[in-house]
């Protein structure tokens, strides 16, 4: 009976994850690994490993929504992804080697500062203008990174040129080690690389980052399975939760087009932020 | 079908898969006599997940190899190898 409860009680955590991770733009990770750790008590490095394979997950069914509706550039996806998996692999082992050394506080500074800078950009993003294309350069050709698509917002389709490659390759290097140090998709970092990087389209980058995320978090949930920081019993209710969230946020956005909602998320997870750090410094 | 679409229904099924087996290991869970049958379904249910995206990649490789872009195949390949030294070669030193 009290298993159950624990249970259900995980699978709420989840759900409530899954939608506050939708409504923000900053995925159910972030806001997963809080809740776990400093609500239930749950040691970080459990918490990181659910929230890889909650990240999985949502990684997978968002993504195959966005490559139906043409936004997902494949060929981009793949080749930032060379990036992501090597620093998803170092960022877990520094993981394993901070964890052995019994130092769960850093994770929760890192986890604090990370949240709180991909809380700005998202912030950001609510108050920008219309997409300007940029003239192509070496690297677009090289590395095929033009493509279009049409907006139902605005009923144009528009056309775009990644440019930039390398300096894309070099965010998105540092967001796979944030997401095997930290046990998140690191989807904010992501979406910075292609937005301000390689200056791609937002809705562009935010569908290809969604589809990369499960790619860059395999490479981290593998290690972290190896290192026992993945407790299949608890963490299945926890994953079905935050799926069903996230489908429930994605509708929520769907039917609003008022960005406070959002606004108001983010500011919440900025708060968060703060509090992660708190704990990591020991004040709380 | 395209390919496009075959790699959206690969991603689709495997979360189906995945979530049916740790909702399944969930319900038995509770049974008596059921814990074992129960755990190795939740296990299948991690396993389903984690292999979603490392079939997504190898699915991947088939579609720039159908569009003749070598230049991707490469890339891909190279994502490819990475998964597998994360899932087989790094976990035999990490016990």
């Amino acid at each position: 009976m009290i298993a159950a409860i624990y249970e259900l009680l995980l699978l709420l955590t989840g759900s409530v994850a899954g939608v506050v991770g939708a409504l923000s733009g900053l995925g159910g990770g972030v806001v997963l690994v809080p809740i776990l750790t400093l609500l239930f008590g749950v040691p970080i490095e459990y918490a990181a490993g659910t929230s890889l394979l909650a990240t999985i997950a949502t990684s997978s069914s968002a993504g195959s929504a966005f490559i139906k509706e043409k936004l997902t550039n494949i060929r981009i996806g793949m080749s930032l992804e060379i990036a992501t998996t090597i620093g998803a692999i170092a960022g877990a082992l520094v993981a394993a080697m901070i964890y052995a050394h019994n130092l769960p506080n850093l994770i929760f500074i890192a986890f604090g500062a990370v949240l709180f800078l991909s809380v700005i950009p998202s912030a950001e993003r609510l108050f920008r203008g219309r997409f300007r294309r940029s003239k192509p350069d070496r690297t677009t050709k090289l590395f095929q990174l033009h493509g279009r698509y049409y907006d139902m917002a605005s009923k144009r389709t528009i056309v775009y040129n990644g440019v930039r490659w390398y300096l894309g390759e070099a965010v998105m290097f540092f967001a796979g080690i944030v997401s095997g140090l930290l046990g998140i998709g690191s989807g904010a970092l992501k979406v910075i690389g292609m937005d301000w990087g390689m200056r791609l389209p937002i809705k562009v980058s935010t569908a290809t980052s969604d589809f990369m995320i499960g790619v860059t978090a395999a490479a981290s949930t593998a290690i972290y399975l190896a290192l026992g920081f993945i407790q299949p019993v608890s963490a299945a209710p926890v994953v079905i939760g935050v799926l069903v969230g996230a489908f429930a946020g994605a509708k929520i956005m769907e039917i609003t087009t008022s960005n406070r909602i959002r606004l108001f998320f983010i500011i919440v997870l900025g708060l968060v932020a703060l509090e992660m750090v708190l704990r990591g410094i020991g004040v709380i | 079908m395209d390919i496009e679409n075959i790699i959206a229904f690969t991603l689709r099924a495997g979360v189906l898969a995945s979530t049916a087996f740790l909702a399944a290991g969930l319900v038995f869970i509770g049974l008596p006599g059921w814990q074992a049958a129960a755990s190795g379904m939740i296990s299948a249910g991690v396993i389903f997940l984690l292999a979603t995206p490392v079939l997504r990649v190898l699915l991947s490789i088939l579609m720039f190899a159908m569009e003749k872009n070598r230049l991707y195949v490469a890339i891909t390949l190279v994502v490819f190898m990475n998964l597998l030294i994360a899932l087989f070669v790094l976990p035999a030193f990490l016990h």
